[in-house]
């Protein structure tokens, strides 16, 4: 059976006035964003080893005809089956 | 806390999730908090070897840059006894523990585990949050760890706080009825709560009416249990400028600065 889909508009926040600006607060979460694959980024940071059985590439051939292929590497387990329809990030508060 | 890379402790090689955990606290050092003073850090472990994941707290452990060890949760329960280890070293170097949201709940056989079974959409798998990780609180409570550990805090982050005070009024209330079997478990389970525990402000409530988010604040002790946190820069990031209004004017230096110090102590404080 085909389900319905509608569009929901929710609810506007009120009173969204800017309130005096000037007092302190600690962020007690704040994400730093891989700039590219977490693989690539964390790979300067373990062993030749480690970045070969995490990043998933082999080096293939020889002398010039040497190369790096893909092969099978690990995933990072997590919310695959649940995407946030817009994204996960706020790329509009991103600078 | 951690990127794209928050489940680190649902791997069952324990080797690749301390691994990557390392590299984590190295990029983190070596990216951010090197770009700004006003950057802190948190230790990242994998808890499924407790021995690799003190290692690392005793790595960074002198480093003035990280003020708290993340614990990426798994299966298990926070109150287990393989943990102590790893609360030990965290309050040797003066690190609360902090939790986060892994992102895979309820997914997979390691994952944090929501009751019934796997969630189907996004709105029941986020719901998945306000169950897994009051069951972690109640678990460091009943097992001793509060009591074994006596300066050891905890931080749960973007775990939701709305069921707070009734968690508080149940523990209370089944501590009395219990005390033979948890003879450890000296105090009314709220006491190590609104002394030890903290909880983040965002997702925040959103109430039909508005003036029952102070009242949810007062019962949830939150001039006490609450710090702000934006989790920026995600989808669902809560813009100080427009809680702050919801927020009684008694409690928002608690909520916005005190709180938090009192959870990182002297390592957060400008020097």
């Amino acid at each position: 059976m085909e389900k319905e889909t509608r569009v929901v508009q929710t609810a506007e926040r009120q009173d969204v006035s800017t309130p005096g600006r000037g007092y302190r607060l600690i962020d007690c979460d704040v994400h730093p964003v891989f700039p590219g694959e977490w693989a690539d980024d964390l790979g300067p940071y373990m062993t030749e080893e480690w970045r070969m059985r995490l990043q998933g590439r082999v080096t293939a051939g020889r002398s010039k005809t040497k190369r790096e292929l893909p092969s099978g590497r690990y995933m990072m387990p997590g919310n695959q089956f649940f995407p946030i329809p817009g994204g996960n990030l706020r790329l509009d508060l991103i600078h | 806390m951690p990127q794209g890379a928050l489940a680190v402790g649902m791997f069952p090689n324990p080797d690749v999730g301390a691994v990557l955990a390392s590299a984590h606290n190295a990029w983190l050092a070596d990216v951010w908090l090197d770009s700004d003073p006003r950057w802190k850090g948190a230790v990242y472990v994998a808890p499924q070897d407790p021995a690799q994941a003190v290692a690392e707290i005793e790595r960074w452990g002198s480093d003035q840059r990280f003020i708290a060890v993340f614990f990426s949760v798994n299966r298990a329960l926070m109150g287990e006894r393989q943990f102590y280890p790893i609360y030990e070293a965290a309050n040797h170097y003066g690190f609360p523990i902090v939790v986060h949201p892994t992102g895979a709940e309820g997914i997979f056989v390691t994952s944090p585990q929501v009751p019934g079974a796997v969630p189907a959409q996004t709105l029941d798998f986020r719901q998945g949050f306000s169950s897994v990780y009051p069951m972690q609180v109640a678990s460091l409570i009943a097992n001793g760890v509060m009591d074994r550990f006596p300066t050891l805090k905890f931080g749960f982050f973007e775990c939701g706080f709305a069921w707070l005070p009734d968690m508080m009024w149940r523990l209370d209330s089944y501590w009395k009825a219990s005390r033979q079997e948890t003879p450890w478990v000296r105090r009314p389970p709220s006491e190590y709560i609104i002394e030890r525990v903290k909880f983040s402000t965002q997702p925040f409530i959103e109430p039909a009416k508005r003036e029952q988010i102070a009242q949810m604040l007062e019962m949830m002790r939150a001039d006490r249990t609450l710090v702000f946190s934006s989790d920026y820069p995600h989808w669902d990031t809560d813009i100080p400028t427009e809680i702050v209004r919801d927020i009684p004017e008694s409690m928002r230096e608690r909520i916005f600065v005190q709180n938090a110090l009192d959870l990182f102590g002297e390592r957060l404080r400008p020097a």
